[in-house]
């Protein structure tokens, strides 16, 4: 049985113009989905971070990712806490609809990723398999449609 | 490989067509559900159901897959690819909500949200809906020739594949793609229904395509079929299938089919769905630049070539527990040659080869 109706329809239905949010909103939205439909991604997640915490910025949200024994938890990162990836929402829309690669982001700035070689080898690695979760997972097709919609209304304004 | 109904060699492949009453049985005898609609994990996990669809209606390649995958609980999808005027395909990956899908156990037939095949009166009778791609397609798919299946074919680390197959079939109807209406007369086809347990990233890969001809005139069809390890270094069973009229006229197994690569396809890959493209950028593929499978046994011989044009990657997360596969949706041009009880065999078209790959 899929969560999504818990989650994803609470998703969908919570205040349609909280652009402000969007990525935390999204991302909490999805690793729940893959908890529950893919569980051994979200543990590959978990393993090749490898009890590493890090801090992700878009759109000037500034995430921190915190893996525990067996969740990935989201916190409010403080000014002090470099990101290991700074972009856009934008960007991260172009990247999921396959209309930018990771490379070309990388080579044009409009994705910078910043950190210890080993800190991004563990972070690209969960990031795959955050992926291949969020393929796996029912409803997460509809959650990318209200990404895709907050990231163009914050775009307009 | 074991065969239940390709055995052999039929040397009347130039007797009457069979009745479409008896072509009627032999599809429901073979081209059935065999898992039941209800969530049971029955089959177990991993357990695989699909059914497959191409159309080449003049300029549109449509390629329409019903999947049923048993992967925690039973996940249905539905695969549309097109292709317009040559050009590059597009396509569309949709998850279909359990609750919106009819596929009853031991029928013909299915229905995957706005989208079905239904089966009567020795007819196919195809709708796709595509929000994705604006397409609504309703197609009635009529056999040409009779259904064959082949169970039991090897995989290296796991159960048996089966495979039912319908090579060529003619499809008439309306693709609409937009506002553009598309009729489809007498169009050229081919249907397949593939069941079995295995894990996509077991070391297994397949490659096989089918050969209609341009021509409606031409009685001949062929379809290439060959399963190998992962590195599609060692084949595990092969076969060129030959069918003249509605009856298999002949097959080349094993060592009488020869496969090889020439090259490597260089090109554009459209990637589905796209965010797959992250885990794996740029136009690296193993899809050879030309494929040939050459069918030889006493005085006949075979040869099939295909020259690839487009890709498209289909790009599955593995079940095992990294990786990924990809199943290359590959159009192209191909010639048929050969000499086959003492009668030339030569046709040319456009189809559709799919290779398997990581």
């Amino acid at each position: 049985m899929s969560v999504f109706a818990l989650v994803g329809e609470a998703f969908l239905s919570s205040s349609g113009a909280d652009t402000q949010n969007a990525f935390r909103e999204f991302l909490e939205a999805s690793l729940t989905l893959i908890d529950a439909d893919v569980r051994d991604r979200y543990d590959a997640m978990l393993s090749r971070l490898n009890a590493r915490a890090v801090v992700v910025d878009v759109d000037g949200e500034r995430l921190a990712l915190i893996p525990t024994a067996r969740a990935l938890e989201i916190g409010t990162a403080s000014a002090e806490q470099l990101p290991i990836l700074r972009t856009t929402g934008g960007v991260i829309v172009a990247l999921l609809d396959g209309d930018l690669e990771l490379g070309t982001a990388l080579r044009e700035n409009r994705l910078r990723l910043r950190g210890a070689s080993s800190d991004l080898i563990a972070f690209h690695s969960a990031l795959m398999a955050y992926l291949e979760g969020c393929v796996r997972a029912s409803g997460m097709d509809r959650l990318l449609s209200r990404y895709r919609g907050a990231v163009d209304a914050r775009t307009k304004t | 490989m074991t065969s239940a109904s390709t055995h052999g060699v039929s040397r009347d492949a130039g007797a009457a067509d069979p009745a479409p009453s008896l072509m009627d049985a032999l599809v429901r005898s073979l081209d059935f559900n065999r898992a039941p609609k209800s969530g049971e994990n029955v089959h177990g996990e991993g357990y695989k159901e699909w059914l497959h669809f191409c159309v080449r209606a003049g300029s549109l390649d449509l390629l329409v897959n019903f999947s049923a995958v048993q992967e925690g609980e039973r996940a249905f999808r539905t695969i549309v690819l097109l292709r317009e005027d040559g050009g590059r395909w597009r396509g569309d990956i949709a998850r279909i909500d359990p609750r919106r899908v009819a596929m009853p156990g031991g029928r013909v037939g299915l229905r995957f949200a706005e989208s079905e095949v239904r089966f009567s009166n020795g007819r196919y009778n195809l709708r796709v809906h595509c929000e994705a791609l604006a397409l609504i397609a309703e197609l009635s798919l009529v056999p040409m020739v009779i259904p064959a299946q082949t169970l039991n074919m090897e995989v290296r680390d796991g159960p048996p594949h089966n495979w039912a197959i319908i090579p060529r079939l003619c499809a008439n109807g309306f693709i609409q793609v937009g506002d553009a209406r598309h009729e489809v007369r007498d169009a050229p086809s081919y249907h397949d229904h593939n069941w079995g347990t295995f894990q996509w990233g077991g070391d297994f890969a397949w490659e096989w395509g089918y050969a209609i001809p341009d021509d409606p005139a031409c009685p001949w069809c062929v379809v290439a079929v060959r399963f190998a390890d992962r590195g599609h270094a060692q084949g595990l069973a092969q076969g060129l299938f030959l069918w003249k009229g509605a009856r298999q006229a002949r097959i080349f197994r094993g060592e009488q089919a020869q496969v090889s690569h020439d090259g490597l396809f260089r090109g554009d890959l459209v990637k589905l769905p796209p965010v797959m493209g992250l885990l794996r950028p740029g136009a690296a593929t193993d899809v050879p630049a030309r494929y040939e499978m050459l069918g030889r046994d006493g005085p006949d011989e075979l040869r099939l070539r295909f020259t690839p044009s487009e890709v498209a990657q289909v790009m599955i997360p593995n079940d095992t527990p990294s990786g990924m596969t990809i199943i290359h949706e590959v159009a192209g041009r191909f010639e048929v040659d050969g000499v086959v009880f003492g009668e030339r065999v030569r046709f040319g078209g456009g189809g559709v080869f799919e290779f398997l790959g990581s």
